[in-house]
């Protein structure tokens, strides 16, 4: 086994291992912390196969913004004791509806596409340099669905902007 | 083969050592010295000496203080979730740390070029605030809890204008190594100025510096430790090493918030003689962000605190539009005049 399929598999049993934890733990903390080492080693792999632009996003939205903000959604709706029920009080019928339907939309999804691997030449290059690239992609060759998902985000933030403010109040 | 793999390891493992005992030992002399210079700074814009006894002008009073946190008893509250309470501390240290990993001394001294340079800086330190707040959570004290919600909601309302106001930056030099854009503001401006950013994006620089010393909590954005309201926040249970990892993280958050600036802004290593004397690149780095450093301590004996109202009032309505307008500006500048540049 070489050193990188060796940190690839340490640093996807900790992807695993973290989920399940975050699944169960008891105390919320815990589990958004859990859930916060899940991303942080999903950045390691996003590291370890060499696109660290694709790390540093995943850092900076999910381990650094996302795990603020549900501390925080946490921070203020819980009273005393943060206990809660592992398979919560909504029954184990709508989630696993929820489960099954992701995955076989997945297993559909990545059964459908092909894989081509990378051609050997760039197996050996120690740092593939991306972000220029990367931009060109996003911003050139798919700009218009780039800009739709940046009209959505928009319509999200001023939806909860509305609902923020309560209906029928006045906005000052 | 596997004797070959296993060296290979080895190595790897070594340089990934040497590498972050480095990004350590940098974080930590920086900050400790930046303890001592804050003091003697704030003291003598007082018209006192500060401290004096301990080595030449005390000059070794914070080593003798790092020593003292040592040795004190480490408290920990009965209630506090053990756990969290000694993890909070490391996660708050090691964004500080791994900060270092991309900065550059001079054209072609770093401990890793990377393409994504400044990105990784702002990407890292997001996850200080989740530290604060496990801090504060884990020490079961409404002081505690109220400072590290205060300072993470603070943290991320600048992290925007703090990432969009270095974009004009990196619009004009199109990179985010930083020996990069180091390299970008080499060119002549007029006679004998080089091209620094800071001239060609002033209001990029004096929103860096504003929304900079938001995301340090520093004055008079110092509202999470507010003494006077919140005991010193997120940081009130905690004693003595674990404490001054908290204070040792500050310091060198600080340092590297102000290294960016010099090298984002100021021009990094360039100065009068240096292609001459290439030895003289990092002395002018280290000139340039003491200079930067000394301005942010200014602040601090100067400024009174503003309200959080205020802060945020501030951070939404004022920083946001303007560092968009800049944005903008550059953007159309670049498009109708890309010569210009």
């Amino acid at each position: 086994m070489s050193p990188d399929q060796l940190a690839f598999f340490i640093l996807s049993f900790m992807v695993i291992a973290s989920g399940l934890m975050f699944l169960v733990s008891k105390n919320i903390i815990h589990a958004v912390l859990y859930f916060l080492l899940a991303l942080l080693a999903t950045a390691g792999i996003f590291l370890q196969l060499k696109a660290p632009f694709l790390a540093a996003t995943q850092i900076l939205v999910y381990a650094g913004a996302i795990t603020v903000l549900i501390l925080f959604v946490v921070m203020l709706t819980i009273s005393k004791d943060p206990e809660v029920k592992v398979f919560g009080q909504t029954g184990i019928v709508g989630p696993a509806i929820a489960a099954v339907s992701f995955f076989a939309i997945m297993a559909a999804v990545v059964s459908r596409s092909t894989f081509t691997p990378l051609p050997a030449e760039t197996a050996g290059i120690d740092q593939v340099q991306t972000v220029a690239q990367l931009g060109m992609e996003l911003y050139v060759e798919y700009l218009l669905p780039f800009e739709i998902a940046a009209f959505l985000l928009l319509i999200a933030l001023v939806a909860a902007v509305y609902i923020a403010l309560g209906r029928g109040h006045d906005a000052t | 083969m596997i004797v070959e793999m296993s060296e290979l390891l080895v190595s790897v493992g070594w340089a990934i050592l040497i590498a972050l005992i480095l990004c350590i030992a940098v974080a930590t002399v920086a900050g400790v010295a930046l303890v001592y210079v804050e003091r003697k700074v704030l003291t003598d814009l007082q018209i006192r000496y500060g401290p004096m006894k301990v080595g030449f002008h005390g000059m070794l009073q914070t080593v003798a203080d790092v020593v003292k946190l040592i040795g004190k008893e480490d408290t920990v509250p009965r209630e506090a979730d053990k756990v969290l309470f000694w993890l909070a501390p490391i996660m708050v240290f090691i964004p500080a740390v791994l900060a270092f990993l991309v900065i550059p001394i001079n054209s072609d001294l770093v401990l890793l070029d990377w393409d994504i340079g400044v990105y990784w800086i702002f990407a890292i330190t997001t996850i200080t605030p989740v530290g604060l707040i496990v801090a504060g959570w884990s020490s079961y004290n409404k002081y505690s809890i109220l400072g590290g919600l205060r300072s993470a909601a603070q943290q991320i309302s600048y992290e925007v204008p703090l990432l969009l106001s270095v974009l004009g930056v990196i619009m004009l030099s199109s990179s985010l190594n930083l020996s990069d854009i180091v390299a970008a503001q080499q060119a002549t401006l007029i006679g004998p100025i080089h091209s620094w950013f800071i001239f060609l994006q002033p209001l990029g620089f004096i929103l860096y510096l504003i929304a900079g010393l938001a995301e340090l909590n520093r004055t008079p954005f110092d509202i999470p430790e507010a003494e006077s309201e919140l005991i010193s926040g997120y940081s009130t249970e905690y004693s003595g090493m674990k404490f001054g990892f908290f204070m040792l993280s500050e310091y060198a958050a600080i340092v590297v918030i102000a290294l960016v600036g010099v090298l984002m802004f100021l021009g990094g290593w360039d100065g009068p003689f240096v292609n001459e004397v290439p030895l003289l690149a990092p002395v002018w780095l280290l000139l340039k962000t003491s200079a930067l450093l000394y301005l942010i301590i200014w602040i601090r004996g100067t400024f009174p605190r503003v309200r959080i109202d205020q802060l945020m009032n501030l951070g939404w309505k004022v920083m946001l539009p303007l560092v968009l307008a800049n944005l903008m500006i550059t953007g159309l500048v670049l498009v109708i005049a890309p010569k210009v540049f």
